[in-house]
């Protein structure tokens, strides 16, 4: 794997996020309603809302605070937000990043442990009950919307069994048991959607890899089962599996937002929803750029390891 | 009757003989009232808390977009604004007639243009220092700026504000002005020497309780100011304002006593709450939590013509409105009807669903096939306008009148009816928040805000001019012949179409005691206290 | 015997598959007869709102008294509408966007695989959200909206076999020897991607009726009084206490179709790819349901 291929993929990433980046200033600038009027709400006057925006910068023209935010950007200052009192951006979006992160990270947790033996059960046994039993729960479960599982199992386990308290947060430091049941329905319901998803991709992919030519001159060299799936068949099917993984652990940080409005989970897409509707620019576009900057980041991390787990690889 | 209450009364009689500018109840109650009221707005058995301490907290709807008592946009916002900042006046919460808080009293020239308040001694903001006329007058002030949009329409005939001694404040105006007591209750009273911003980022007043801290997207805490010029009150320790915007969670919360209080509207939810054992406070019988309302863009066809509006008010089925919102609704037509003493039983009334007559006067302006309405926007603030627009847009179909709906996010909403996009919709349907008194119950549906909003200035002038005028009246029984022939005016336009009083209870564990709703849906927690 | 007709023979074998075409008649069907099966109107208001389930209501009331049965019946044709108008608007500017890309490679390729990684990185409900402000919410934009979002999910699989097959011997043969270049992505680049396409198509579909559901649920879609699913999750979870039948029975028709579809999609990669030359994952899965 050369420097140029990593220098390549690092310009990459930073194009696309400069692409993001412009694409969510000029939407957002585009949407109507004003944060003055968010701020004063739709009792202000006209001539109230226009000193507002006065202040807060709104009214220089468009291309000015398109220049000066990126500006500000690439001196690592994300600005403060006028629709929060002035409070900074940064203390907004991070905290919302590693509560997302958290869930995330969860989720995929609950994902891998529930897919990887499953579809690796599932691939062995192809054809049998068992793979057809695992294909029909995986099939169901890849359909299944993650906001219907999720109010469906609020229902159940905070109503009709208080067993777990119903949907919300508290900072671990403040109570940490409470802040793991906060955490357990949420995680669940992403989870095992995120596991039927990954099970059949596990299953296609060990299917696949036990079908090569070399996999099946092991078994043909009187090698026992297990030792060919340890050794030839797993590695590579682990490393489309990791592939997976990555790619979807990124889309999850921006796509977990109706899970996290269903359990109130103060995470980055809970942020992102609330400064939309509230107009709060300076926040939303911050948050829209840091998701798009963690799918980037995680991409950029598995090309790599692709690389390098791979020297076959061979890039355009 | 004792000397007393004999002087009492003969100086009420020289100063209602001496200064015609006075509101009548208002002014009475400033005289007779010497000290400050034990329990303030709540009340307490017996003056004192029967239990101290405790956290109390509330769920509401969403974050607050800000704690500046000048630069806020909401009610969630302003319930914890009033716990921090008190104000010169304040509402009775079983009366609603306005009462001395910080302003033990005050008086006005005979011309009506300058205002004397005498403020209460001792009074101290929550960092110790002293509340005094110069703080008074920062405040009023800072509710001038342009950008106070809350405050600084109403002031406009402020002409100059003096500090006359530390304990004297006075108001100088270039017109009388009845509404100007009204107007002061949402003046929030803060330090002096102080920028507006400054204010929003370390709120602090004299209120019952002091900031401590915001947890963003989660909650405000507040504590006790335990130098509150109400003596032996808050009751509470502190205060704690969550943010939970979905409302099945708010409801289960409740229900499991995560919170003990809910400050916004979970109707669908309050027949489980209520099995649930949770105690409904209702507002003051005869008061509601504001009007479900409907603008009328009357530069539009058909909405430009007075007979079309009238159908669609005559169209509306409110006693089935009412009951699709779980029975918490008053049906009125007539937003008066919320204030017994100024309505005009002759002004007309569209209580009773007609839609032969609504066909009729559809008919008359040339619509007898019916008429497209066109854009029915509807303010996406809770599911229950979801379900108002839809019974709106069906009822109205029964006549003859067919709109397309759209559920808009807040945003949106205002900049059409409000902001960049004004006039971009046919009929707005939304919920507003008038003051209890009789002219804000009249200027904030037409005038206020919405004069460009609704249009209806170029057609009925005469409405507005009254409206202005009817504010520097001398004498009663002229401003309460304007206000008679202003719902009359009103009534007959339609510009404004009401379709009914809200009458959202606040949902609270029942070991939350001493709890008055106020018909503005403000939370006034500081005769409060938890049996527990 | 054709690859058609040896598709069709393994189809009659395989019973899932005849499940699924039959499930997939059903809903079709359904959508294109809806007004005359359901029993009222959407749109008229008939009894008192969010009544339980009753002989005369078989799943209840909504909320100002509509009935359940009819409203969920006539919403199969929005869901089926919007699943098909927003992948059709994926598949007419993606699939070119990938031919070309993979096609002409270089400088347009580059610029190609920038926005698409852009498109991908941008959370998909929040581009959906500034659309719809932008452009106003109704089920049209909406549609474009979720449309939209699936580009690049064709875009790099088009891609991706434009680039494989690009390689193979005669196609490089053909272009030494100067071919015409549409004449070459017709005949020999485009039926290897239409295949894809077919298998992805199903797929996406089910991506777009579950972003819809999801949109509608958050308010950005369809408008009332438009007997949408999703609007009806919404609304339903809001009432769940008083007549569960409402949300669940929304729910249980979103996961319903979502399956169908999806099931389709395996049974036509059967069909198509059995060899598995696709993985399921080649082709990025975009959490926009969750």
């Amino acid at each position: 794997m050369s420097a140029r291929f990593v220098a390549q993929r690092l310009l990459h990433g930073g194009l696309v996020l400069w692409i993001v980046a412009t694409a969510v200033f000029f939407l957002f600038r585009v949407i109507p309603g004003d944060p003055a009027a968010m701020t004063l709400g739709f009792d202000a006057p006209p001539e109230a809302l226009a000193a507002l925006r006065a202040e807060m910068g709104l009214d220089k023209p468009l291309h000015v605070q398109y220049a000066t935010w990126l500006f500000n950007l690439m001196r690592w200052d994300l600005g403060r937000s006028a629709t929060s009192g002035n409070a900074p951006v940064a203390g907004l979006v991070f905290p919302s990043l590693w509560r997302t992160l958290e869930l995330a990270s969860l989720s995929m947790l609950v994902a891998i442990s529930i897919a990887v033996p499953l579809g690796m059960l599932a691939a062995l046994r192809v054809g049998s009950t068992v793979d057809q039993l695992a294909r029909v729960v995986t099939t169901i479960g890849f359909s299944m919307p993650t906001y219907v599982l999720g109010i469906v199992a609020l229902v159940v386990f905070a109503e009709m069994i208080p067993l777990l308290p119903s949907a919300g947060y508290v900072p671990p430091a403040e109570d940490l048991v409470l802040h793991i049941k906060y955490l357990i329905l949420p995680a669940a319901s992403v989870g095992l959607v995120m596991a039927a998803r990954l099970a059949r991709f596990m299953r296609a992919g060990m299917l696949d890899v036990l079908s090569q030519d070399y996999v099946r001159t092991a078994y043909a060299k009187g090698l026992p089962g297990w030792r060919v799936n340890a050794r030839h068949a797993l590695p590579n099917a682990i490393l489309a599996f990791v592939t997976e993984v990555g790619v979807n652990f990124g889309l999850l940080i921006g796509g977990m937002v109706v899970i996290e409005q269903v359990f109130t989970w103060p995470g980055l897409g809970w942020l992102m929803i609330q400064s939309t509707l509230n107009r709060a620019y300076d926040v939303v576009q911050i948050a829209v750029l840091i998701s798009a900057a963690a799918f980037v980041i995680v991409n950029l991390l598995v090309d790599l390891s692709y690389g390098v787990m791979d020297p076959r690889i061979a890039y355009e | 009757m004792g000397a007393r209450q004999l002087c009492g009364v003969v100086a009420v009689g020289l100063c209602l003989l001496m200064n015609p500018y006075g509101l009548l109840e208002q002014h009475t109650r400033a005289e007779a009232a010497p000290a400050p009221l034990a329990g303030g707005p709540a009340g307490l058995p017996g003056g004192q808390c029967p239990k101290r301490g405790g956290n109390l907290i509330i769920g509401q709807s969403g974050e607050p977009t800000s704690i500046n008592p000048h630069r806020f946009g909401d009610q969630n916002a302003r319930n914890i604004i009033i716990a921090i900042f008190s104000t010169l006046v304040e509402h009775d919460l079983q009366t609603y007639a306005i009462r001395p808080s910080l302003a033990q009293s005050w008086s006005i020239s005979r011309d009506g243009l300058d205002w004397t308040f005498k403020l209460r001694a001792n009074v101290k903001f929550h960092d110790g220092s002293d509340f005094d006329a110069e703080a008074a007058k920062a405040s009023l002030e800072r509710s001038m700026e342009p950008a106070s949009g809350r405050t600084a329409p109403l002031l406009t005939r402020v002409k100059s504000l003096e500090a006359k001694d530390a304990l004297t404040f006075v108001i100088h105006l270039s017109q009388p002005d009845r509404i100007l007591l009204s107007t002061l209750l949402d003046v929030y009273m803060g330090p002096a020497g102080v920028t507006t911003e400054r204010l929003g980022e370390a709120p602090m007043g004299t209120g019952p309780f002091k900031f401590v801290r915001w947890d963003r997207n989660r909650q405000v805490v507040l504590e006790r100011h335990t130098n509150y010029w109400r003596q032996g009150l808050p009751c509470l320790d502190r205060l704690t304002f969550r943010t939970i915007p979905e409302e099945s969670v708010r409801s289960q919360q409740l229900r499991s006593g995560q919170i003990h209080l809910s400050s916004s509207g979970l109707l669908g939810e309050m027949g489980t709450l209520a099995t649930a054992g949770l105690v409904l406070h209702a507002p003051p019988r005869g008061f509601n939590l504001g009007l479900y309302n409907i603008h009328t863009n009357t530069r539009r066809e058909p909405w430009r013509r007075q007979e079309v509006r009238q159908a669609l008010s005559l169209a509306l089925d409110r006693e089935a409105i009412g009951r699709a919102l779980f029975g918490f609704v008053q049906v009125l037509s007539n937003p008066m009807e919320a204030n017994k003493r100024f309505f005009n039983p002759q002004a007309a009334s569209y209580n009773k669903r007609d839609l032969d007559q609504a066909r009729q006067l559809l008919a008359a302006a040339g619509f007898s096939g019916g008429v497209d309405g066109g854009d029915a926007i509807v303010c996406g603030l809770g599911f229950q306008f979801n379900i108002f627009g839809q019974l709106v847009q069906s009822q109205a179909a029964e006549a003859g009148i067919r709109l397309r709906l759209t559920i808009l996010d807040v945003g949106t909403y205002v900049a059409r009816t409000l902001g960049g996009r004004r006039g971009e919709y046919d009929i707005a349907v939304c919920a507003m928040v008038p003051k209890p008194d009789e002219y804000d119950l009249l200027n904030h549906p037409y005038a206020k805000l919405f004069t460009q909003t609704l249009g209806w200035i170029d057609q009925r002038r005469e409405f507005y001019d009254l409206l202005d005028a009817a504010r520097s009246m001398p004498g009663d029984s002229a401003y309460r012949q304007a206000i008679t022939e202003l719902q009359r005016i009103a009534m007959e336009g339609q510009a404004e179409i009401i379709a009914g009083g809200r009458l959202d209870p606040t949902p609270a564990r029942a070991y939350v005691k001493n709890f008055i709703p106020h018909t503005q849906g403000n939370v006034f927690l500081e005769a409060v206290w938890l049996d527990r | 015997m054709s690859r058609w007709a040896r598709s069709l023979s393994r189809l009659r074998r395989n019973v899932l598959s005849l499940v699924v075409i039959f499930a997939l008649a059903g809903v079709v069907g359904l959508a294109a007869v809806a007004e005359s099966v359901a029993p009222y109107g959407p749109f008229a208001v008939v009894a008192a709102p969010v009544q339980r389930p009753s002989p005369a209501h078989w799943l209840g009331t909504d909320e100002i008294g509509r009935d359940v049965l009819s409203r969920l019946v006539v919403g199969t044709r929005i869901t089926l509408m919007a699943g098909l108008v927003a992948t059709l608007i994926a598949v007419v500017i993606g699939v070119p966007m990938g031919l070309v890309s993979g096609y002409y490679g270089r400088g347009l390729d580059a610029a190609m695989m920038r926005i698409t990684d852009g498109l991908l990185a941008f959370p998909p409900i929040i581009l959906a959200m500034a659309m719809v402000a932008v452009l106003g919410a109704s089920l049209t934009n909406t549609m474009i909206a979720i449309g939209i979002v699936q580009i690049p999910r064709f875009s790099r699989l088009v891609r991706a076999v434009t680039l494989a097959t690009k390689q193979l011997e005669y196609v490089q043969a053909a272009r030494a020897l100067g071919g015409d270049d549409l004449h070459i992505i017709r005949r020999a680049i485009f039926p290897n991607v239409a295949s894809m396409v077919f298998v992805q198509f199903s797929l996406a579909f089910a991506t777009a009726v579950l972003t819809e559901a999801g949109l509608s649920f958050l308010g950005l879609g369809a408008q009332p009084p438009s007997p949408s699913w999703g609007l009806m999750l919404d609304l339903g979870r809001k009432l769940l206490s008083k007549n569960p039948f409402y949300a669940l029975s929304a729910g249980a028709a979103v996961f319903l179709v979502v399956l169908v579809f999806t099931l389709l999609g395996d049974t036509l990669r059967d069909l198509l790819d059995p060899f598995q030359t696709t993985r399921p994952g080649s082709a990025p899965a975009l959490t926009s349901s969750g």
